[in-house]
């Protein structure tokens, strides 16, 4: 197993909880009678059980989990996913990686969830899976998206696609951080006067990801 | 896309402790303080990860200490509902302090794993573990019964010590239309009946099995067990008023108003409905507040029996914790307050966790305002306290 960090954790906690203090102060409270313990465990969660788990079981529950960004002529993106909001706050979760994902305010993000009839398939809120299953793919959802962006962007400017940058909703170019548009005018242009723009020019502005654990 | 091909799951790891003290008296578990440092990978919104830790640890603390589904032997499911099944409340829970390290899941882009369950888990066997045995030998040691802190109390198993039982015991059940039958069958049975008036604490007793009659005495079709009158200068309160029917009352209200107020502190709305004055006199709880008012006001309590009529002043019947001077043939009648005259002033207070809940501690207060110095005249306090065991201390000063 890979990624862990046990000794790292129980150092922070041994700090966090000052221990040597703590054992005095425990040894002095039962000197004074008290029946007081402390107890230390660490553990390794089971999370995001995905179809190598389920599928080699024969268990019918689906392991993989979708999203699909798409971006409006007003720049507001709309996300719709299989993850289900329980309280566990995933909706928040994606409308942050999203902002990240595509260089926009969080304010223009928003996040579908819950709704049988139109969501995309996917298997939901289960097994700790939210933030490492859909979460990772709404990261390549808004990534893909934000590369449609930029290179709708470097074919208007006439530069190379990797010299630009989202940055709070504006095109810039990375190295003057020189403002050039606003990211949803790229998309489109004015929807009213799309002949404005170059005849060959079609960014997909709706981009679908699947994902698994 | 997505995870990494083999990876049947990703790997959240972290460190929890907690500092857990045990009541000597009573066996009671508390948490004094928990600390969970946990590696989620990447912390999108730190927030949000904080509190689901913090939940997660106090279902693990629920999970350790209270909750338990008991079946019995014939398979029915004994604790259906909250009053059996006991879930952690905020005074259970102790601050939880959450700190992080972050290392990405490199399997993936983002690097987020799972969280959220991990904590239950740890918590549940370590409480477990640790408390519960050391309590149980507390207990077993002081002979001391639990004040229902759940799975880990003996009073929830049966006769034999098995765990698990919590429904009634057998009994027979007797639903007279007249006094004299009651006290017949008071006579008959002694200390072998239980009477049942509002049930309020009677019957979760029987389900929970801490009282086990071998017969049951109904006395609600009983006439005129719930008058409230006064006869000159005497309230005079029947056994069987409901708390409610008491708290409404114009008479009690103008004549007694202490006891009015302290019962805007007895349990809530729906037990109030059914539960009787006489009842909790009775009962003699060390947390009530009945007993404490009626010491405070001087009342006497009326007993008949085929014996005859016995009044006992409330400072003598109260003998102790759940005892009274009530003979097992015995049944309460009335309460007689002697209606203080205008001069005197009453107070109540009480501290409980919640409003409602079993009080803390206690105290009814009555002094005369006469043309000399106000001296203190009446004083009854109680404490109550699963933590110190429970202690009573009723007094009436002249």
């Amino acid at each position: 197993m890979v990624d862990l960090s046990h000794d790292e954790c129980l150092d922070k906690l041994l700090a966090l909880c000052d221990y040597a203090g703590l054992k005095q102060q425990i040894a002095s409270w039962r000197d004074a009678g008290r029946v007081v313990g402390f107890g230390l465990a660490s553990f390794v969660e089971f999370t995001a059980t995905g179809s190598e788990g389920y599928g080699r079981a024969g268990v019918p529950v689906s392991s993989l989990d979708t999203v699909v960004v798409s971006m409006d002529p007003s720049g507001t993106v709309t996300a719709q996913s299989s993850a289900a909001e329980i309280g566990q706050g995933i909706q928040q979760g994606l409308a942050q990686i999203l902002a990240d994902a595509l260089g926009l305010p969080i304010n223009r993000i928003r996040v579908k969830l819950g709704d049988t009839q139109s969501a995309p398939h996917g298997g939901g809120a289960w097994s700790s899976r939210g933030a490492a299953i859909t979460g990772e793919v709404a990261w390549r959802a808004g990534r893909k998206l934000r590369l449609e962006l930029l290179s709708a962007a470097g074919t208007l400017f006439q530069i190379e696609a990797d010299r630009l940058d989202i940055l709070d909703g504006e095109i810039v170019e990375k190295e003057t951080g020189r403002v050039r548009m606003q990211s949803f005018r790229t998309c489109r242009g004015d929807p009213f006067r799309p002949y404005e723009f170059p005849q060959d020019l079609h960014p997909q502005l709706t981009v679908l990801r699947h994902g698994r654990a | 896309m997505g995870g990494r091909d083999g990876d049947t799951f990703l790997p959240t790891n972290g460190v929890q402790a907690a500092l857990v003290e045990i009541d000597k008296m009573s066996g009671k578990v508390a948490v004094l303080k928990h600390w969970v440092v946990e590696d989620c990978g990447r912390v999108i919104n730190p927030l949000l990860v904080d509190e689901q830790i913090r939940g997660g640890v106090v279902q693990g603390i629920g999970e350790a200490l209270y909750e338990y589904c008991r079946y019995t032997e014939d398979g029915q499911f004994a604790s259906g509902t909250l009053a059996d099944y006991l879930l952690p409340m905020a005074a259970d829970t102790p601050d939880i302090v959450v700190a992080h390290v972050e290392t990405p899941y490199s399997g993936s882009l983002l690097g987020a794993k799972g969280s959220g369950r991990s904590r239950r888990m740890c918590v549940t066997r370590r409480h477990s573990e640790r408390s519960e045995q050391c309590a149980l030998s507390i207990w077993r040691t002081c002979g001391h019964t639990s004040h229902f802190t759940g799975r880990s109390a003996p009073s929830h198993g049966d006769a034999q010590g098995r765990p698990g039982c919590m429904k009634p015991a057998k009994f027979a059940y007797a639903k007279p239309s007249t006094i004299d039958e009651v006290l017949a069958l008071l006579r008959e049975h002694g200390d072998d009946a239980a009477v049942l008036s509002g049930g309020q604490t009677l019957v979760p007793m029987l389900n929970l099995r801490v009282a086990s009659p071998q017969m049951l005495i109904d006395i609600n079709d009983v006439p005129g067990l719930d008058e409230i009158s006064v006869d000159g200068s005497i309230l005079r309160i029947g056994a069987r008023s409901r708390h409610n029917d008491v708290l409404r009352s114009e008479l009690v209200q103008s004549n007694a108003p202490l006891v009015s107020e302290a019962l805007h502190h007895v349990a809530h709305e729906a037990i109030r409905n059914r539960g009787t004055l006489g009842g909790s006199l009775a009962l003699a709880d060390p947390a009530a507040e009945m007993p404490a008012c009626m010491v405070c006001l001087d009342a006497e309590i009326v007993l008949l029996s085929e014996q005859g009529t016995r009044s006992v002043p409330a400072p003598n019947f109260f003998q102790g914790i759940y005892d009274t001077d009530r003979r097992p043939d015995e049944l309460i009648v009335r309460i007689d307050i002697p209606i203080p005259d205008a001069s005197w002033r009453f107070a109540f207070h009480e501290i409980s966790r919640r409003h409602g809940d079993f009080a803390m501690a206690g105290l009814t207060f009555g002094v005369r305002c006469a043309e000399e110095l106000s001296k203190p005249a009446a004083l009854c306090s109680w404490v109550s306290s699963p933590s110190r065991g429970a202690l009573r201390r009723w007094s009436r000063l002249s």
